[in-house]
């Protein structure tokens, strides 16, 4: 309802315990996860998967060269192009370090017996990352129209 | 109770969960991967702290010895807390300590060298991850930026290659020289 998405825009908290985590496979097997409920993207780094609240993200870019596929995340940080709402976050942060971007590889080669290449879980994140990315901007900018 | 050990644990290395054979004993922590047949010991004097968090979706042992080398262990359950918690006590005279990950989803928060290892803190108390920094195969620097490249690691369903920093010019502190090793 309406209650939760004003809470989850102004605070914009991944998750509040870990209950809250998703339990899918994706996550526990180190594979890049995109939590449409909560608006979060759960990368792997170094064995934790760590979520990053879809607001943190600026970018994302995908590559193929040769046998890989590429995913490179950019994250907000200062310094960078802001949309209107985004400095919220920096003023209070300024003298924060900031995950600028990460950079994952997968290889689209199958081996016997996979069902898909290791690259697939690439293409979905890619594709989900933009889906949730778009849904989360098209109604922030409903509600700063609302709040004229 | 001497020794414990764990049939189904596993061990962190570059990005994946090796799956192995874990013992403690009184004297030492021996780690055995399944698929290789690897061992390795780490001297339990040179233990200096033990913490439990989350990996994987598991729980995991992390043990950070007195050089600065970072080893985590998972495929814990909730369950074997206690006894470890008693073991490490009675064995060691360490206390285990937990550590919350964080789950706020922000990119923003401060960089902790430990050893070998960088952590990034979003709050005092959450850590939201760790670099074992022998991973690192190339560091670089801009202005207000550190990258970091990782050795790359084909047999994790995905490979982190890069890492960037944005880093404040505050205290004029080169965290370069940190990295390096």
């Amino acid at each position: 309802g309406g209650n939760k998405e004003e809470s989850s825009r102004k605070s914009t908290v991944s998750y509040k315990n870990i209950n809250q985590m998703p339990k899918q496979t994706e996550v526990n097997d180190l594979m890049i996860f995109v939590d449409k409920k909560y608006e979060t993207v759960i990368l792997p780094i170094f064995g934790i998967p760590v979520p990053f609240h879809i607001s943190t993200i600026k970018n994302i870019s995908q590559s193929i060269e040769g046998d890989y596929t590429y995913l490179r995340v950019n994250f907000f940080h200062p310094g960078a192009t802001l949309a209107k709402t985004d400095g919220n976050m920096f003023v209070a942060n300024f003298d924060s370090t900031f995950l600028k971007e990460l950079t994952y590889r997968a290889t689209n080669v199958k081996e016997p017996g996979e069902i898909s290449a290791p690259s697939s879980n690439l293409n979905t994140a890619f594709r989900l990352i933009k889906e949730v990315q778009k849904k989360f901007k098209t109604r922030e900018a409903e509600e700063r129209e609302k709040e004229g | 109770m001497d020794y414990l050990e764990y049939n189904d644990s596993s061990k962190e290395e570059r990005g994946s969960m090796i799956l192995g054979r874990l013992k403690l004993t009184n004297s030492q922590v021996i780690f055995k991967s399944s698929k290789t047949g690897k061992v390795e010991t780490i001297t339990g004097s040179d233990v200096e702290s033990i913490t439990w968090h989350r990996m994987a979706g598991e729980w995991a042992l992390r043990v950070m010895t007195a050089s600065g080398h970072m080893y985590r262990f998972g495929g814990f359950n909730e369950s074997d807390y206690e006894k470890l918690g008693k073991f490490f006590d009675k064995q060691y005279g360490l206390e285990l300590k937990t550590r919350d990950n964080s789950l706020r989803g922000w990119n923003w928060g401060t960089a902790a060298f430990d050893g070998a290892v960088l952590g990034f803190d979003v709050k005092k108390s959450e850590r939201a991850f760790e670099v074992p920094l022998m991973n690192v195969s190339h560091c670089t620097t801009a202005k207000n930026e550190v990258t970091l490249e990782f050795h790359h690691n084909d047999d994790a369903p995905n490979s982190l290659m890069e890492m960037r920093f944005h880093i404040p010019t505050i205290d004029g502190v080169d965290p370069v020289a940190s990295f390096m090793e």
